[in-house]
């Protein structure tokens, strides 16, 4: 193919000369005026099979730009007389249509352009988008569109010069768009995914609540649209989502609050979700919608140019919107939560008409409208108990700002890894700082969500607090908050949240383990208050007892689990037949704890108690090793009837967390159990189930996937016995099994696929891992 | 032997109440929707009782029942009657009985007799398990609920209980209560709010159903006064005694339920209160056990239990009226311990001033009620086009409770915080007249100020205020409330005027017979001086309440109601 290449604008010209002779092209550059000899005429151009005007309009100065016109006029002309020749246009971005309603363009009207499409040559307009880089980056993939303005992925009408060339030139081989317009972006849909750009995809079904730390109540992302297509601005919405817990409602369930709608001169518009750590940006192609915090209690949702927003809700009986004195309106969300709407900037409309019959407003509307200025801000205040407006309110730059410079302190605290490992870092330490809860309720102090915004269990307390010790202060809420609701026996509940304490279960007890790991890295006697020492002697002293009390029904002093819940591995494979087992991961994690209240006790002068302690740890460790160490391995027992349970389950595994209290063969043994490529260990960590056993399992919860939970305690363990390089090692596979996957509670150890929900748990894990492998 | 054809003699029905006692987290019930047993009626048949949870909102997860109990023998399932007193109940079956009673609020004792057994049957979801508990006991795990034990002292229990981790839970448990040889079984059925235990030992059924008996007894000498029809009183009295719940979870102190299935409201929890006058320690322990759930704004919330509380509505603010009655019958000043007093006074001075910081939003000093539920009154014609509104019983509530602050004050020495209480009693009573029309009081929408007039009875509640208020304005009330004038009908005072268009039969606020409303307006007529007319009153409601006692206003109104009637 031949192909003449004329315009005003060199790169763009030189670009596309570049692609074509790439492509086996014949080129003339006649870009300037004349090549050689050679001028644009139409006996000239006749011999090509092509002519390509590289002009770039939005690079052009006002003089230029008639000087362009009065070039491209003629040069359509003549091509008027050459229909047989391919005849291509670089169009003009303010030509665009805004949205579909197609009565607005972006910007001005281009003569030349507005006439092209009457005349009749072999004529194709290929638009640009409104931002035309001429040094933007090269994705290699581009979307098409035709004469509205298109959004990429992240929310831009942008493409640079070498996806546009690249378009250009396939349509010049594919010929889909003779006499027609057409218009493309950069596709940037390998960019959404880029976490220096976008932190979080809120729309990948990742289940993240984007919220402040404290909080309870966030904004969730339903049906923004997963098609990348680039159309328009994807429709769907976003949700305000209650993360209180109810009595009756499983975590998570009937949560859903206000949906959110971006207006834009009354009608709804599409956009698109941009994530950073404090703001989350509803973009549109009219301006943006920013939402932030200024408290844990109260959201802020700001609009510009004249945006506005829409909030909508079929609310439940007895649920219902009033309004309130002044500006402000109150949803009454029964038993869950109060939302106050005030807003602060522009007004907001709300239609709620009352029900008699349901006692609610069962469907409310409201409408925020801007300004005069095109602005509005809206206040959202949420609480557990009737609302009220506040005195003062912070603008929403001093808003941001505070919540930003409480995120920033946070981040601070988690310790850095590799370059690596960086984005990773930070992800996990936003998954860490929003799912912090203040007090509530059940909840007398600082606690942390698990995952999904839900549960906040015992044993991951010490996790939590494992991983986030560089604040020593945070770690030792997170430690000692369980024991304000201790039972009355000594039991820990299995996971409290501010509307649920579910003491009707346990989970192990790992406060033992967790307080070696720490003592080995803190003074306890210097950074935690007394108080707080001996209120947590107390509780774990409790809480260990209970285990050595109530939980060995066959009276052969090691306590058992009642099931794979009660343990951890909800699924694991020793409970394949049985629900009732007793092993040594049980028997290690109450040995742990025995010893290390020996140790508080010491550090507390209370040396009797202290040697008391030590002494039960001892017979301990010493029964396990009797009963459940085979000489290769240790195994579980079925309770009562002492049946063994030889499974291949990591928990057979977890007394390494004793450390060195272990005779070294056992701890050498076990070591080189788990150091055997594709039993245990895999490229991301510990597999819980041995990928080679009868019981192994892609699915479930513990019947394979490495699991946080696991590979912190046996790594810590095995750092503890000494085994440091062997910890690191696995440490390091685990922590770079997040490179690029995003902080998700699954891994695979076969095909190292990953679910893709947000864990906090597994951010602690990686964390608490991280730190081992690059800092210790 | 028990027949068929012999005669039970029941406290209560088991379909209106269940079998439990004072504290107690758990009871035995019928399932009331569908079922088929008539021995909940105390006649013969076949059927199934369950151990049901009365931990208020935690019977939304599962509708209250727990497990299935079904008397048989030798295996066979056989019919039965179920015979109820306070402290003990009974299977009656042909073959010989089968006895329960609580030997502690936690502790259910069951012993059967003539190789009587129990089958127990239970599908569980996910997570729901059976498990062994110490060498002969079973504990089933009920999430955010209970946990029981049960443990045979003589005889044992069979449980066929498979696991299956699939579904993470022991899905079908069927378990079976089995005699010794001499045909004899006693077990035990305890409840903890964390995870259960085997005891060492375990009291007798004879220990078990004395200590029983004790408790009620003590309770009862209280609560009925000497000289009743002990039938209703023991029926009244057991349903109060039955709707105490000990504390646990959110609860510092006891509360008492109106009824099995829903959390506390406070409002009611006054009138309840008032009842049990003669035991001024638990009176007291309600009242302040709706201050531990204070919001520090001043807020009450309109219910509560042990998990949760509503605070994005408030409750009525009758613990005025409540005191008022408590005061009458008790000299506070040398009864209540001094930081009682106090409590009280702190706690409820923040409630009154509440009422105007934060539910009088237009400033004129009338708080408004928003909605239904906050004005105790939930499917009312009241609420049926308007959601806020104003009325005239919340400025009566806050004027006795601004007179009873007053008379706190002056025990606790605060002389000039006295006068300026009584004060503001003196202005609400005028806030109150300021909805009286001439001819009856009506309410206001808060929005547009438009008048509310229903013909419903609540509009009568300012009779609270008895003789405080205008002799003229009883007086007109009292010929309203009179017999032929359409709202004191056989059983007591509708809820709204028969003739009424917004009346029907079928709405709890807009036709019933309410326990509260009774109470508290035929009280208001006898401090009114309408004392003929509230005699009448209270005879004809307590006729129509008779022996049927299904909720604890019922039984509060059917105590303080009697005293006006003797």
């Amino acid at each position: 193919m031949k192909i003449a290449i004329v315009g005003m604008t060199a790169l763009l010209g030189e670009k596309i000369a570049s692609e074509c002779k790439n492509r086996g092209m014949e080129v003339t550059s006649f870009i300037g005026g004349a090549e050689g000899d050679l001028k644009p005429s139409k006996d000239v151009l006749g011999q090509f099979d092509a002519v390509i005007d590289a002009t770039d309009w939005s690079k052009l100065t006002v003089d230029e730009r008639e000087e362009a016109i009065l070039k491209a006029e003629a040069l359509a002309d003549l091509m008027c007389e050459l229909p047989e020749v391919r005849y291509i246009v670089t169009g003009d971005a303010g030509m665009l249509y805004v949205d579909g309603n197609k009565n607005r363009v972006v910007g001005k009207r281009n003569a030349f352009l507005a006439g092209l499409v009457q005349m009749p040559s072999n004529w194709t307009c290929f638009t640009p988008a409104e931002t035309f880089l001429a040094e933007g980056e090269k994705t290699g993939a581009y979307v098409l569109g035709r004469e509205i303005r298109l959004i990429n992925s992240l929310g831009e009408n942008a493409i640079s010069y070498d996806d546009f060339v690249l378009a250009l030139v396939d349509e010049l081989e594919q010929k889909h768009f003779i006499r027609k317009k057409f218009t493309a972006v950069s596709d940037t849909s390998a960019l959404q995914m880029n976490k220096e750009l976008n932190l979080i995809d809120m729309t990948n079904g990742s289940g993240t609540t984007f919220k402040a730390a404290g909080a309870y109540f966030g904004i969730f992302a339903d049906n923004t649209g997963k098609k990348r297509s680039g159309l328009a601005y994807q429709s769907g919405k976003l949700n305000i989502v209650s993360r209180r817990a109810m009595p009756g409602d499983v975590p998570g369930t009937n949560d859903r609050l206000l949906s959110l709608y971006p207006l834009y001169q009354g009608e709804q518009v599409g956009f698109a979700v941009k994530f950073a750590p404090t703001e989350l940006k509803m973009v549109t192609a009219y301006g943006d919608i920013s939402i932030t915090y200024a408290d844990a209690n109260m959201m802020y949702i700001k609009g510009e140019n004249g945006l506005g927003l829409k909030l909508e809700q079929n609310m439940k009986a007895k649920d219902c919107y009033k309004k309130r004195a002044g500006k402000a309106w109150e949803g009454v969300y029964r038993w869950r939560c109060s939302l106050l709407l005030n807003p602060l900037e522009g007004t907001l409309g709300m239609s709620a008409p009352w029900n008699g019959t349901t006692q609610s407003t069962p469907h409310v509307e409201g409408l925020v409208i801007p300004n005069a200025d095109g602005d509005f801000l809206l206040a959202i205040q949420e609480s557990a108990a009737a609302a009220m407006e506040r005195e003062s309110y912070p603008t929403y730059e001093e808003a941001y700002e505070k919540t930003t410079a409480d995120w920033e302190s946070f981040l601070a605290k988690i310790p850095e890894f590799t370059p690596e490992l960086a984005i990773a870092r930070k992800e996990a330490a936003w998954i860490e700082w929003s799912s912090l809860l203040e007090p509530s309720g059940f909840l007398k102090r600082k606690s942390i969500f698990m995952t999904l915004g839900t549960m906040a269990s015992s044993w991951q307390m010490t996790h939590q607090a494992v991983a986030l010790h560089h604040d020593f202060e945070l770690a030792t809420e997170l430690l000692v908050n369980m024991i304000d609701n201790i039972g009355k026996r000594g039991q820990f509940s299995d996971f409290i949240l501010d509307g649920q304490n579910q003491c009707q279960g346990l989970h192990p007890t790992t406060q033992g383990w967790a307080l070696k790991w720490l003592m080995g890295l803190h003074d306890f006697k210097t950074e935690m208050p007394r108080e707080t020492l001996e209120y947590l002697y107390d509780g774990y002293g409790q809480w260990a007892n209970w285990f050595t009390k109530y939980r060995d029904d066959d009276n052969d002093g090691l306590p058992q689990f009642d099931d794979g819940d009660e343990s951890g591995y909800d699924d694991a494979s020793p409970f394949v037949d049985y629900a009732d087992i007793e092993g040594a991961d049980i028997a290690a994690y109450v040995a742990c704890s025995l010893d290390a209240l020996g140790d508080v006790a010491e550090i507390l002068g209370r040396d009797e108690e202290a040697k008391e302690w030590h002494e039960r740890a001892d017979e301990m460790i010493k029964k396990m090793i009797e009963t459940y160490w085979n000489g290769e391995k240790f195994i579980a027992l079925r309770n009562h009837t002492h049946e063994v349970i030889d499974s291949e389950c990591i928990t057979d595994y977890m007394p390494i967390i004793l450390g060195k209290k272990l005779p070294q063969e056992i701890i050498d043994k076990m070591t080189a159990d788990l150091l055997v490529e594709g039993a245990f260990l895999s490229n991301v960590g510990l597999a819980t189930e041995k990928i080679t056993s009868d019981q192994f399992r892609q699915a479930g919860f513990s019947r394979g996937f490495a699991l946080p939970q696991a590979n912190l305690m046996i790594l810590t363990g095995l750092y503890m016995a000494g085994k440091k390089d062997e910890a690191k090692m696995i440490a390091t596979r685990y922590s770079n099994g997040m490179i690029n996957r995003g902080i998700a509670q699954f891994m695979n150890p076969v095909n190292e696929w990953k679910a893709t929900f947000n864990s906090s748990w597994v951010a602690c894990g990686f964390i608490a891992l991280a730190d081992m492998a690059f800092n210790m | 032997m028990f027949t068929a054809y012999d005669k039970l003699n029941n406290t209560f029905s088991m379909g209106a109440a269940s079998f439990t006692c004072a504290g107690a987290n758990f009871g035995i019930s019928v399932k009331m929707a569908n079922h088929t047993n008539p021995a909940h009626l105390g006649e013969w048949g076949n059927g199934a009782t369950y151990l049901t949870t009365m931990k208020g909102a935690s019977n939304a997860m599962n509708n209250g029942t727990l497990i299935q109990l079904v008397p048989v023998h030798h295996g066979r399932v056989i019919p039965f009657a179920v015979e109820t007193s306070p402290y003990e109940m009974k299977y009656r079956t042909e073959y010989g009985d089968i006895c329960c009673c609580f030997a502690e609020p936690s502790l259910l004792l069951i012993k059967g007799e003539n190789n009587l057994g129990l089958k127990i049957e239970k599908s569980c979801g996910e997570h729901g398990v059976i498990r062994k508990r110490g060498q002969k006991g079973w504990e089933l795990t009920e999430a955010l609920i209970s946990c029981f034990v049960f443990y045979p002292q003589v005889g044992e229990i069979a449980m066929d209980s498979k696991w299956e981790l699939e579904r993470m839970s022991t899905p079908l448990i069927r378990g079976e209560v089995l005699p010794t040889e001499d045909g004899t079984f006693e077990i035990t059925i305890e409840e903890t709010e964390d995870l259960g235990y085997v005891r060492e030992s375990y009291p007798t059924y004879e220990e078990g159903l004395a200590a029983a008996k004790a408790t009620w007894e003590e309770f009862y000498g209280k609560i009925a006064p000497e000289g009743g029809e002990k039938t209703a009183d023991e029926a009244a009295a057991y349903i109060l005694w039955s709707m105490l719940e000990q504390p646990s979870g959110r609860l510092k102190r006891s509360i008492i339920h109106s009824d099995y299935t829903h959390a506390a409201p406070t409002w009611t929890a006054c009138l309840i209160a008032a009842a049990l006058k003669n035991d001024l320690p638990l009176a007291l322990e309600i009242l302040l056990g709706q201050l531990d759930q204070q919001e520090p704004n001043g807020e009450i919330p309109s219910m509560f239990d042990h998990t949760n509380r509503d605070c994005l509505n408030a409750g009525l603010p009758l613990q005025g009226w409540a005191l008022n009655k408590l005061m009458e019958a008790h000299d506070f000043k040398t009864e209540v311990p001094e930081e009682t007093l106090k409590a009280l006074y702190e706690g409820y001075s923040k409630w009154a001033d509440w009422f105007l910081k934060y539910r009088d939003d237009d400033q004129d000093g009338i708080p408004q009620t928003e909605g239904s539920v906050e004005a105790g009154s939930e499917d009312s014609p009241i609420f049926k086009f308007f959601y806020i509104v104003e009325l005239p019983e919340v400025c009566a509530y806050l004027s006795l409770l601004n007179e009873k602050l007053a008379d706190l004050a002056a025990m606790l020495g605060l002389g000039a915080e006295a006068a300026e209480w009584k004060m503001k009693a003196a202005e609400y009573v005028d806030k109150t007249l300021a909805f009286w029309n001439g001819e009856r009081f009506l309410g206001r929408d808060h929005y547009t100020g438009a008048m509310i007039n229903t013909e419903s009875l609540q509009f009568y509640r300012p009779l609270v205020l008895g003789d405080r208020l205008p002799e003229q304005v009883v007086d007109i009330m009292a010929e309203d409330l009179t017999v032929g004038n359409g709202y004191l009908v056989k059983g007591g005072l509708l809820s709204q005027r028969m003739t009424s268009i917004d009346y029907s039969k079928l709405s709890v606020n807009g036709g019933s017979i309410l326990p509260t409303d009774n109470l508290m307006i035929i009280d208001g007529l006898m401090a009114a001086g309408q004392e003929d007319l509230a005699k009448e009153a209270a005879a004809i409601f307590l006729k129509g309440v008779g022996k049927g006692f299904s909720n604890a206003e019922t039984a509060a109104a059917y105590f303080l109601l009697k005293e006006i009637v003797k």
